[in-house]
């Protein structure tokens, strides 16, 4: 504090030393006649200025020897203008020559060009051709070095934001999102533990992408290190729209489409059904003779529709943004359905010379019916694949048709009622006081307040629930956080220089409860206190505090070198010992194209080389993780226990990840052609790492600061405007981003097993998949016999590699020191299979804009990763009850000579056919038309008497096209949601869907 | 506007003191120190010994289905690899279910060793020394019956008994030898029998219990003068007939609607809600003879009914599902202690004792007397232990092992003589303790 406190006292005697003689007035405004505000008004060769207000006006005492004003503002050529003998002066100010582009870069804004460090902007005007699901869709494919992957196709479910890479293994590895400035709540934690798989919600699924702005994504270190402690992952930061003074605008939108999928999965039908079941258990044991598709009985064409309509406009003092929207988007699973209503108002007033103040403030309702599935036996899509196609889907009496437990997927889909309604309100309320023309105090309070409420009927015609169920929890999450600082901005005509300190105070809070009861009269009680018997309640608290410092300055002479320099103190309740943590960065830049060297005539119109250094930090975990704590809820025959519930660690501090960065942007012919490359290598340390410990403590980890994770990468941008002339216009751009990870260092390098066919392991990327290794079929018992031992095989069985005889002296597995194959098949033969984090991902998209026509093409691409098809254990098992796909049932071995990669069918599997092994790991590789779009402009002449200012109608289309060797559903999915350590498994996992689009804009 | 400078200050300065960082608190754990203030909290803690008994894993895996798979009194028809090796008799170090029932286990050790550790550093004045004992006692009943479990199928095992306080190698425990386990169970059990004093059976820690235990560690060990006067004296006279199949009960795990199990949804079949993934065998449903009235209590073979077999030991079949059926466990019956005592006394040569003994438990099933002698004792009290105690528990697998029959039995479902007499240690724990070193299992 003593440091922000100086810093500012040094400022106000800089600028307080002139004195004032006469007052020079004036108006900035830019080339359509809007006013600048904030511009900055400096008189020539000195400190004294001002900033233009919400108007454009400027009010300015200058000493009677001045005789110059600069004019500047950010994204605009600074012009000086002469004063001698004028007391009104009005400029209009023309955007900037190259790339003066505006980012938000945490508590300032900077021009584009500016930049010394690698932020990625995404403007959501540049979407309106196409309907957006999430705000986070619109992130996918619009910067390198942003991994946006959905989970699955669930309407709102979640998806998977990865800024360069995974930096964590236990605590979250998703960016932080900053919306208006207040960092928002992104816990989403499912309480009910509902068996609904990846379904859990997207974080921005509340925000109405059509009320935003811009999204910047700052990616390096040194930039995002303003954020501190939360910000090894990236930031996100999300700013919503403005009114602008004039007249009212009003926008409307609307669009109208439908979701389908895209491919569905081959399996047997009822009599061949009846085929393979007589030949595992000698004859048809399910006992009917129907011959269902459930496939078809579960997924439909959804509707998608939206409208929304927005008005802004303002006044000399007052700027509005209010806008409504509606959101409905039907899964293409029967009973999924994501509905959203939304409202914003923002406001800014203009209070008088000195205080600027308003508010940003967003509501939303959602509503999402969820079904249950993936690894649940009760699922819908699960059991659309595995139930027997014999069972009916009415039984003579008129109840659903089952066997061996499975749900009836009709029944899934239509009987069950899992409903989460969320109501969230978030934004901030803010006052800024123009201490000095250059030095401005901000105090800001956000609050983000998001209640949920999930309830889950099971009514007794389910096989899950005998005598019907009922589950209601509630979740109010808290969180209000409180702002404070102060930013002083100098320019004269080569130095510019901004400085920004402040404090911050956030506090969390999380509170649940839950009901659960079974026993239902009937059917048509769904009330949580029909039940005769309740079976469950529970209570939850939680919550942190964050207490921070911070700074930055930038400085840049003549535009030519940059250099800038964050840094954030944070203090956080979670952590006991070490509770405050550092987090510096600094970066510089240099626009080699302004040197003279380079002369000024040749085809290079940019040339900026950046570097950069910074630490960030990552405090997503448990609130109370760090406490040795006994646990109460324990119930033995209804009286009241406690026990040990976790071993403390009172050392734990954050995870840290320093990081390298590199960049060079460019430009050729005025930059027509225009690109950057960027480099990083970001070292995690000090994971926060579940130690797994001998589970004869009682316990099976500890959490302790271990693990170190590295990711380099490389990212190239192009940007080429191929046709540019008045007529037409064709745009093409080109993202790639190459992402190594590799663990560095686990727990004494004991590898960690999670999901179904993950481990982590020293050496290994995160998100490896890890068993045996596969060499063919079986023929004969001779080829058994001159195999390595292994137990139970027969002819038509996996013949298994004999990797290794077991660990070396270092105790691990798959390191050099294993002892050599020992010919006996066992545990110890495991290696790596693949992994589920591309090599490359990346995107082209293609403008094309032609007499009113405007034509969009996204392709996506993903390549040098896998994916474990877990599907494939039980629908092509072919040991158990469980319907197989066609291709299991048609090419399984049969009899010597058969040449397949489908094992023999045999009731049990003892074999092991179905255990963890390469059969499941298949390349996930795709290229997909991701969007698509043709939209129209009708000419304003054929708008105007009927009082429209503006028309455009538009097709669009989502994921029409996709080319991949994957087999199942779609490369696109992840059975265990935002996962580090378990991601790329697809196991009955809703599907993508496709999704055709109409729709219209119209502005009045 | 200078003068506004220090407001603004002092506001950056308020907001950055708004708090200490310490005011978000737990309200579901407390410091373990507050765990054991009192005479009432030692009781909550010993609820939460008892309760993890009861967890779902251990409840269905540990106690019944993994030793029932790996025998011939059931039949794996579940869906599961890792219990499907069960059925095999092809258990691999990485199963995760076995490996989750073995840290299931020694989660209840260190929660007992909490109580064990904790209860005489408890201040309360009007927690008496008797009272303390008593609390000491049922902990080391509960742990001395979790290592009698763990020994008798893993073997050598990491014997525990101080609290987990620290991490580190302190945790790294290597095996102890079989005898060494034993002296455990016998001194754990040896201690409840002479303090136990609150708590009652059958659903808690009893001296009757702790007798028993002793008895049936007796049997195990072939000290067959302990076993037939243990048993005796846990039986105490009671007069079997007088008392129904299943309700003579020493101590069991209870259950109640809010605190239940879905034992029975996973024995039960599709037509009553069930998972069916364990099946009685037809050697078990053959083992009884005509008119045992025990066969109807313990499992239905009727296409009328459901088209496969299933266990009804633990019939609440309408709310296992949701986790709220009430059957209990049988850890241990008088039944079995009058079959201990006949074993006992025919090892000794008391043929007419031990005829007596096996002839209560058969007249009360509605059978005939036999009359055991030198030649055919082993085989009628095995085959009376099947059918009396099936699916109650490890009986069949470890009755087999002890009498040497395991590999004439269970040889062609797939036991291997070199090496299924033990179950693998989890790989997870031998990789994680450098001082574990895995046994001579199958697969090790």
């Amino acid at each position: 504090m003593k440091k922000l406190s100086l810093l500012l006292f040094m400022f106000i005697f800089t600028v307080s030393a002139a004195i004032a003689q006469r007052t020079v007035t004036g108006t900035i405004v830019d080339d359509t006649g809007l006013a600048l505000i904030g511009a900055n008004v400096l008189i020539e060769n000195s400190t004294l200025g001002t900033i233009t207000d919400i108007d454009g006006n400027f009010s300015l005492e200058v000493p009677n020897d001045a005789t110059a004003l600069v004019v500047s503002y950010t994204g605009y050529s600074t012009q000086t203008v002469n004063i001698d003998g004028l007391n009104n002066v009005n400029l209009t100010l023309s955007q900037g020559e190259l790339l003066d582009e505006i980012v938000f870069t945490g508590f300032t804004q900077q021009k584009r060009k500016d930049l010394t460090g690698a932020v990625s902007s995404v403007k959501l005007t540049d979407y309106a051709d196409v309907r957006l699901p999430t705000a986070a869709a619109a992130l996918q494919g619009s910067s390198s070095g942003v991994n946006v992957t959905k989970s699955s196709g669930t309407p709102g479910g979640g998806i998977d934001v990865r800024v360069r890479g995974t930096t964590s293994i236990n605590a979250s590895s998703q960016p932080l999102y900053v919306v208006d400035g207040i960092p928002i709540i992104d816990d989403n934690t499912d309480f009910t533990q509902e068996g609904v798989g990846n379904a859990q919600l997207s974080v921005l699924s509340d925000l109405n992408p059509n009320e935003i702005e811009s999204m910047e994504v700052i990616k390096d270190a040194a930039s995002s290190a303003i954020y501190g402690s939360r910000a090894a992952n990236g930031v996100v930061l999300i700013t919503t729209k403005k009114g602008a003074k004039g007249d009212t605008k009003i926008n409307f939108n609307a669009s109208r489409g439908g979701a389908s999928t895209i491919k569905r999965i081959d399996v047997v039908d009822g009599p061949t059904y009846i085929e393979y079941i007589t030949e595992v258990f000698g004859a048809n044991i399910v006992g009917t003779e129907a011959n269902t598709n459930w496939q078809d009985e579960i997924f439909r064409t959804g509707t998608v529709q939206e409208y929304s309509i927005d008005l802004s406009g303002g006044s000399e003092k007052t700027k509005y943004f209010a806008s409504l929207g509606y959101n409905d988007e039907e899964g293409i699973i029967v009973g999924s359905r994501f509905q959203r209503y939304s409202a914003r108002l923002n406001i800014d007033q203009n209070a008088n010379d000195w205080l600027d103040f308003g508010m940003k403030m967003g509501y939303s309702n959602s509503s999402t019916d969820q079904v249950q599935n993936d690894n649940n036996i009760f699922g819908a899509l699960s059991t659309a694949i595995l139930l027997p196609p014999v069972v009916p889907i009415f039984n003579e009496d008129g109840s659903f048709g089952s066997a061996f437990g499975l749900e009836n997927p009709v029944a899934a889909t239509t009987a069950y009622s899992n409903n989460v309604n969320r109501n969230r309100l978030q934004g901030n309320v803010f006052g800024r006081v123009k201490i000095l023309p250059s030095l401005n105090f901000t105090s800001r309070v956000g609050v983000d307040i998001l209640n949920s409420r999930e309830e889950v009927i099971e009514p007794r015609v389910l096989q899950s629930s005998a005598t019907g169920r009922a589950f209601l929890g509630n979740v109010l999450n808290q969180r209000v956080v409180w702002d404070n600082f102060a930013t002083y901005i100098y320019e004269n005509n080569l130095n510019t220089f901004n400085v920004t300190a402040g404090v911050s105070f956030q506090q969390d809070e999380q509170n649940f409860s839950l009901g659960e009861t079974v026993d239902f009269p009937t059917d048509g009680f769904t009330g949580l206190s029909s039940g005769a018997q309740p079976l469950t309640t529970n209570g939850f608290f939680g919550g942190d505090e964050l207490q921070s410092f911070f700074g930055n300055v930038n400085y840049n002479y003549d535009e030519k070198y940059f250099i800038a320099a964050s840094v954030r103190r944070d203090g956080s309740s979670r952590f006991v010992n070490n509770r405050f943590g550092t987090f510096p960065g600094i970066s510089a830049a240099w626009r080699i194209s302004k040197e003279d060297f380079l002369g000024s005539d040749g085809a290079l119109s940019d040339l900026k080389l950046r570097l950069g250094w910074g630490q960030t930090g990552n405090n997503n975990v448990g609130n109370f993780a760090a406490r040795q704590l006994f646990g109460g809820g324990e119930n033995f025959l209804d009286s009241p226990g406690t026990a040990p519930s976790q071993i403390g660690n009172p050392d734990l501090r954050w995870e840290t990840t320093t990081a390298i960065d590199a960049g060079l942007d460019f430009g050729f012919n005025n930059n027509r052609l225009a690109g950057s490359i960027n480099l990083y290598q970001k070292n995690t340390t000090d994971l926060l790492l579940n130690r797994p410990i001998p589970t004869t403590s009682g316990f099976n980890s500890v959490l302790q600061n271990i693990g170190e994770v590295q990711n380099r990468g490389l990212e190239l941008e192009l940007n080429y405007g191929i046709v540019e002339t008045n007529a037409v216009t064709w745009d093409i751009s080109f993202i790639a981003a190459y992402n190594q990870n590799e663990v560095l260092t686990l727990v004494d390098g004991i590898p960690i097993d999670q999901g179904f066919g993950s481990r982590i392991a020293e050496g290994q990327p995160l998100g490896s998949f890890y068993g045996r290794v596969t060499d063919g079929l079986f023929q004969n018992e001779a080829e058994i016999e001159n195999h390595a031992t292994q137990p139970n095989a027969a002819p038509g069985d996996f013949r298994f590699v004999d990797i290794s005889g077991g660990a070396g002296d270092d105790g691990i597995l798959n390191t050099a020191d294993d002892l050599a194959p020992d010919g006996v098949i066992n545990d110890n033969d495991r290696d790596f299979l693949g992994k589920a984090i591309p090599d490359w991902t990346g995107g082209i998209r293609n403008s094309i804009n032609f007499a009113g026509f405007d034509l969009n093409v996204f392709f996506q691409f993903a390549t040098g990763f896998q994916i474990y098809n877990n599907n494939l254990a039980f629908a092509e098992g072919l040991n158990s009850v469980f319907a197989p796909t066609v291709n299991a049932w048609e090419n399984r071995w049969q009899q010597e000579g058969d040449i397949t990669n489908v094992p023999r069918l045999v009731n049990g599997d003892p074999n092991g056919n179905r255990g963890d092994s390469d059969r499941f790991v298949e390349d996930g590789d795709y290229l997909r038309l991701k969007t698509i779009s043709l939209g129209y402009t009708i000419p304003r002449s054929a708008l105007s008497n009927i009082g429209i200012e503006r028309a455009r109608i538009y097709v669009s289309g989502y994921n029409l096209l996709t080319f991949t060797g994957y087999s199942w559903f779609d490369p696109e999915v992840s059975t265990f949601d935002i996962s580090n350590g378990a991601a790329g498994t697809d196991f009955l996992t809703f599907p993508q869907p496709k999704q055709v689009n109409v729709g219209i804009n119209v502005g009045f | 506007m200078i003068k506004n400078i220090k407001i603004f200050l002092l506001l950056a300065i308020f907001s950055a003191s708004c708090t200490d960082l310490d005011s978000p608190q737990p309200i579901n754990s407390i410091a373990t120190q507050f765990a054991f203030a009192d005479k009432e909290s030692v009781g909550a803690a010993l609820n939460g010994v008892y309760s993890d008994l009861q967890d779902a894993t251990l409840a269905f895996d540990g106690w019944l289905a993994l030793p029932q798979y790996f025998s011939d009194e059931t039949v794996f028809t579940g869906t599961f690899p890792t219990r499907l090796e069960f059925g095999n008799f092809n258990v691999f170090p990485a199963n995760t279910t076995m490996a989750v029932v073995y840290s299931d286990l020694y989660e209840v050790i260190n929660r007992a060793n909490n109580v064990i550790a904790n209860v005489p550093l408890v201040e309360d004045d009007s927690f008496t020394d008797e009272a303390r004992q008593d609390a000491i006692a049922q902990a080391r009943f509960v742990r001395g019956h979790v290592y009698f479990h763990l020994v008798t199928l893993w073997q050598e095992v990491p014997l525990i008994t101080q609290p987990t306080v620290d991490v580190g190698e302190v945790l790294e425990v290597p095996v102890s030898s079989v005898d060494a386990i034993y002296t455990q169970v016998i001194d754990d059990f040896t201690f409840a029998q002479a303090n136990v004093t609150a708590a009652t059976g059958p659903l808690f820690a009893s001296q009757q219990a702790a007798t028993a235990f002793l008895a049936r560690v007796a049997l195990y060990q072939e000290r067959w003068n302990d076993a037939v006067s243990l048993s005796m004296e846990a039986l105490g006279g009671v007069d079997l007939t007088t008392v129904a199949y299943l309700a003579d009960q020493i101590y069991s795990l209870g259950f109640t609607p809010t605190d239940g199990n879905s034992i029975a949804f996973f024995y039960g079949p599709a037509e009553f809600g069930g998972r069916h993934s364990i099946e009685p065998s037809a050697t078990l449903m053959n083992a009884y003879e005509d008119g045992d009235a025990r066969a109807a209590m313990s499992f239905v073979n009727d296409t009328l009914q459901a088209s496969v077999p299933f266990g009804i030991k633990y019939p609440s079949f309408d709310n296992a599902n949701s986790g709220s059926a009430t059957d209990p466990i049988f850890f241990i019956r008088h039944a079995e202690l009058a079959l201990i005592a006949a074993e006992g006394m025919a090892r000794n040569g008391d043929f007419g004792g031990a005829s007596g003994m096996i002839n209560a438990v058969r007249n009360r099933a509605g059978l005939g007397d036999v009359t055991l002698d030198g030649g055919n004792f082993v085989d009628l009290i095995l085959q009376e232990r099947f059918v009396e105690l099936a699916m109650e528990g490890p009986h069949r697998l470890l009755d087999l092992r002890r009498t040497g029959n395991a590999v004439s039995v269970l040889g062609a479902l797939g036991y291997d003589a070199n090496c299924d007499d033990i179950w693998p240690l989890p790989q997870r724990d031998v990789d994680r303790n450098r001082n574990l070193d895995q046994n001579d299992c199958c697969n090790c």
